[in-house]
């Protein structure tokens, strides 16, 4: 994979230095997901797929029109589809891209204990390294989008890389150019957040839609991918959606206090072998009875 | 003008509609009036106050095209965007939405039985010789009238003389007529539905289909099959094996049967679109060119290498044997530099060029004998100019191809975006152009201006090119509908303009599950046509079909065609019937359930999408179900090869009625039952 243009400014499992820690800052790359614009025809699905070398999978027709019931690890990107009953009693189809958000508080690179397995780039894309991926599954515990999926073949995890690949050599995601309606965006995190905003004035203020808004949920620090919402107060009825999403606190607690704990713990431990040797001085082997060792 | 006058058009349109209450939607339609209300409000808003600067569009695809009054739907919304000063007007218009890349490019070129390329009119057998052809073809302009008329189909002569050089080169004559005879003279309807109705009949022998997988695409599947099964021969130009070229393969046919079917199917391999170059002609009529992306794989051919190789074939045996009348065949201009001539020397020969030097006696402008010409307004009726179709003249001319362009730039900042492709005709980008102005030639909206009268230049100019008499100043007052002999737009139609009648009329479909609110006795369009054949069978409620079918395509799919492709086969894997939750609650059917839908000629079998989204509807206080299922599967894909559904195709359930102005067929409306399967 290139990754000519980034630099790795966070690492999962890694004690020692990070090459891009001490870099700028770069300029924060996104994906604006206008969902009032999307018609379903899941063209980014095939895109993705075809980027990414994936081929046929068998599906099966659900009730709905959705092509499976979620991302899998060779299906990285899935509309999904929820048939919505507005207010009035009139029905809609809400329909959302669902794909890796590429937090940039990423909960999955929290959990990671494996050196490597999961980096996020100065541009904010977090990426999984398969190469380095011991296939134990913690990031699915710290991710609150349910993303990351494990092949049971190779047992490594994967999900969505941002196209990684096609972003450092200066290309739009695979997605985003497959769009025929221009209802999905790449670019600085600043110009889509704005492009975003802008759009979700217009639903208030020309259509009406007042509960109109845009998703970057804080509690992770934001997201690389945003989405305008008809209804920004009920992100679960875009396909389960978090509300508020956070890094799990036990994820939180295991890789910040645990971690000090177990770190003073171990520090006690070695401080408490060293004191007891300059007190008691070294344990004495004795050779016979270690030769008998209790063996006839 | 007072348009007091009661039998002027005005007052008979006033009368027309006053019958068509908000009410009266209501009744037929189900649509609460409260909500056409605020529809016909919100659309009608643009004129609020007077107000002349905003534009609505109103944008249809075949939701309301195929029915049996499908014309008339387009009618009214032409009607609307006319009253409502919409028409000509950027943003205005109404609009067709294809279903496929160059739907509008096979109109234009004639691709329907009743047109030649450039919408003329094909020759009849009244027509004994070309005066007669073009005296019946050519309109003249309505005198006396309020506008004056540029009549501009009164050139029609030249664009048909200039059409039988391109077809006859020096074979067509003044002293011949210009090979007039030659042309075949169209004596009956030969539109899509017939012609499967004459082979089932026994009188068509054959069929060339090239991209195109007629029995799926209906309607009445099973009578297409059953047609085929009586052809001597079949031919299909395809890229995969479709249903048509396996049409004895079709669910339901015995082995024993198959044995009986002596029709010959010669099987094709054609290239894909990625494989061949060629123009697409889009909506808004902009010519794209497009170059080759791949080779053919194989030993695929290029189609119109295949086509040209059969009337080579074919003019080899004409040559050797003769026959009833080989002077058409034989004269056939094909001066090509391959025998298979390229799409680029195709696109040149329809754009035209001089048979001899040309000048314009305004300009003294001179076109050299053999240059291509620069538009239609060179050609001429004396056989000194060749067109293969006068509305594409200017797509290729001596500059090069200008359907090639791709100039981004869009000086007015209006989307008009002139240096990209070309669109017909004479790269106008918004027909009618003129009524974007105030009659004495002022915009309406003075900050997008679209064309304008220049007093000092004393001409039309513009941002987009104008579509008007270039040098009629205002006050000679010629109507901005040039292609009308009237020269103003139709809101009522004259005599023969139309099967139906001057203004459109609600009709039923001719499958439906109620009585036409207006004229229970008169329930369906008067000049539709049943057909007679033992498999064209029509239901009625009383039969116990009385739920509402459509049929529709899916984003995920194209066609027929995209069942072969595993990319597009997992998004939507398996055929499935859109069914109102309160329907499947009475027939007990969940989502997922095999169901089988039944019409009067047909059934189709496949799951159950139990959704929220059709809901019922209350046509005249009875409640009435629709339900709805895509087209887009057969018995010849990725699925269905693999057994994974009932390898039934939805058009067995459509009906053979067509709108009797478009011939399109009622796929929008019919009526089923519905069981668990």
């Amino acid at each position: 994979m290139s990754q000519a243009t980034l630099q790795i400014v966070k690492i999962s499992g890694h004690a020692g230095p990070v090459p891009g820690a001490g870099v700028e800052r770069a300029e924060q790359v996104c994906k604006l997901v206008d969902t009032t614009t999307c018609i379903g025809c899941k063209a980014c699905e095939v895109a993705c797929l075809e980027w990414n070398g994936y081929t046929f999978t068998e599906t099966v027709f659900d009730n709905s029109y959705q092509t499976m019931p979620e991302t899998a690890w060779n299906y990285w990107n899935l509309i999904k589809f929820n048939e919505h009953e507005r207010e009035d009693g009139s029905v809609t189809l809400l329909m959302r891209k669902d794909q890796c958000m590429h937090c940039a508080d990423p909960g999955c690179l929290a959990a990671c204990p494996a050196d490597g397995a999961i980096v996020q780039y100065s541009n904010g894309i977090v990426d999984f390294q398969q190469a380095n991926c011991i296939g134990c599954g913690y990031c699915v515990s710290g991710c609150p989008f349910n993303i990351p999926k494990f092949n049971s073949a190779t047992k490594k995890m994967f999900k969505c890389t941002l196209c990684s690949d096609r972003v450092s050599e200066g290309l739009e995601p695979a997605c985003i150019k497959s769009c025929p309606t221009g209802c999905l965006h790449f670019g600085t995190k600043d110009d889509m957040k704005d492009l975003a905003e802008t759009r979700a004035k217009q639903l208030r203020e020309n259509y009406g839609i007042e509960k109109a808004g845009v998703y970057d949920p804080p509690g992770v620090g934001g997201t690389g991918v945003i989405y305008v919402l008809h209804d920004v107060t009920n992100p679960e009825a875009y396909g389960g959606l978090p509300k508020d999403p956070h890094i799990p606190w036990v994820v939180k607690f295991w890789k910040g206090p645990a971690k000090w704990i177990g770190n003073l713990a171990m520090l006690g431990g070695i401080l408490g072998v060293t004191l007891h040797y300059f007190r008691y001085g070294p344990k004495e082997v004795h050779s016979d009875t270690h030769e008998n060792g209790g063996q006839p | 003008m007072t348009l007091q006058h009661p039998r002027c058009v005005y007052q008979l349109l006033k009368q027309q509609y006053s019958r068509y209450t908000p009410e009266m939607v209501e009744r037929i339609t189900g649509i609460q009036k409260d909500q056409f209300l605020k529809a016909a409000d919100l659309f009608t808003s643009v004129r609020k106050d007077g107000d002349l600067k905003k534009v609505a569009t109103i944008m249809y695809a075949v939701g309301w095209t195929q029915h049996s009054f499908g014309t008339q739907i387009i009618r009214t919304a032409a009607i609307l965007q006319l009253l409502l000063g919409n028409v000509g007007r950027a943003g205005g218009g109404v609009n067709a939405l294809r279903g496929h890349s160059n739907i509008q490019g096979a109109t234009d070129m004639g691709g329907v039985f009743d047109s030649l390329p450039g919408y003329l009119k094909v020759p009849s057998p009244a027509d004994t010789d070309l005066a007669a052809y073009l005296k019946r073809i050519t309109p003249t302009a309505s005198k006396p009238a309020p506008w004056d008329s540029f009549n501009y189909w009164s050139n029609t002569p030249k664009f048909a003389v200039s059409y039988l050089k391109s077809q006859f080169g020096d074979a067509a004559t003044k002293e011949n007529d210009f090979a007039f005879d030659y042309m075949p003279k169209v004596d009956r309807n030969y539109s899509w539905t017939q012609i499967w109705d004459n082979m089932y009949r026994g009188s068509v022998k054959g069929m060339l289909a090239f991209g195109m997988n007629g029995v799926a695409i209906g309607p009445d599947s099973q009578k297409n099959i059953d047609a085929l099964k009586k052809a001597d021969f079949l031919v299909v130009g395809e890229i995969y094996p479709d249903e048509t070229s396996e049409f004895w393969k079709a669910p339901g046919t015995t082995p024993e049967e198959m044995k009986t079917i002596n029709t010959t199917v010669y099987r094709l391999a054609c290239a894909g679109f990625a494989e061949k170059d060629g123009s697409m002609t889009n909506s808004a009529r902009w010519l794209q060119w497009k170059n080759v992306a791949v080779p053919t794989p194989g030993e695929c051919r290029l189609d119109q290498d295949i086509v040209s190789d059969i009337f080579l074939k074919v003019r080899e045996l004409y040559k050797k044997e003769g026959g009833k009348f080989p002077d058409p065949i034989l004269s056939l201009t094909w001066s090509y530099t391959n025998p298979q001539p390229s799409l680029a020397e195709l696109a040149k020969e329809i754009n035209g060029k001089a048979l001899a030097d040309l000048t314009d006696p305004k300009t003294q402008q001179v076109i050299k004998r053999g240059q291509q010409v620069p538009g239609f307004a060179w050609l001429k009726d004396d056989g000194t100019t060749s067109c293969g179709n006068w509305i594409y003249s200017g797509c290729w001319t001596e500059a090069g191809p200008q359907l090639a362009r791709r100039g981004t730039e869009d000086p007015s900042g209006q989307g008009i975006y002139p240096n990209w492709a070309w669109s017909w005709p004479a790269n106008r980008r918004v027909l009618y152009n003129r009524a974007s102005c105030d009659p004495s030639g002022k915009p309406w909206d003075a900050e997008r201006k679209q064309v304008w009268w220049n007093e000092s230049a004393q001409l039309w100019v513009g941002n987009d090119v104008p579509d008007f008499k270039p040098d009629s100043h205002p006050k000679e007052h010629m109507g901005p509908f040039i292609m009308t002999p009237e020269g103003v737009g139709r809101v009522f139609a004259p005599l023969g303009a139309f099967a139906d009648g001057p203004f459109p009329e609600h009709y039923e479909p001719i499958e439906s599950p109620v009585q036409n609110a207006f004229h229970p006795n008169q329930s369906n369009n008067p000049v539709v046509k049943k057909l007679s054949t033992p498999a064209d069978k029509y239901a009625t409620p009383g039969d116990g079909f009385n739920i509402v079918c459509t049929t529709y395509r899916l984003t995920e799919h194209y066609h027929y065609w995209t069942k072969n492709n595993p990319m597009n086969v997992q998004l939507i894997p398996e055929p499935f019937v859109e069914i109102p939750v309160e329907l499947a609650q009475e027939l007990g059917i969940k989502g997922n359930d095999k169901v089988k839908v039944t019409s009067a000629r047909s059934y189709y079998v496949a799951k159950a999408f139990v959704t929220k989204r059709i809901k019922p509807m209350m046509i005249d206080g009875k409640k009435v179900y629709q339900i709805g299922l895509p087209i887009h599967q057969g018995y010849r894909g990725i699925q269905e090869d693999a057994g994974r559904d009932a390898r039934t195709i939805a058009n067995r359930l459509t009906p053979t009625v067509i709108d009797p102005n478009a011939y399109t067929p009622e796929f929008k409306g019919f009526l089923v039952k519905l069981e668990k399967a």
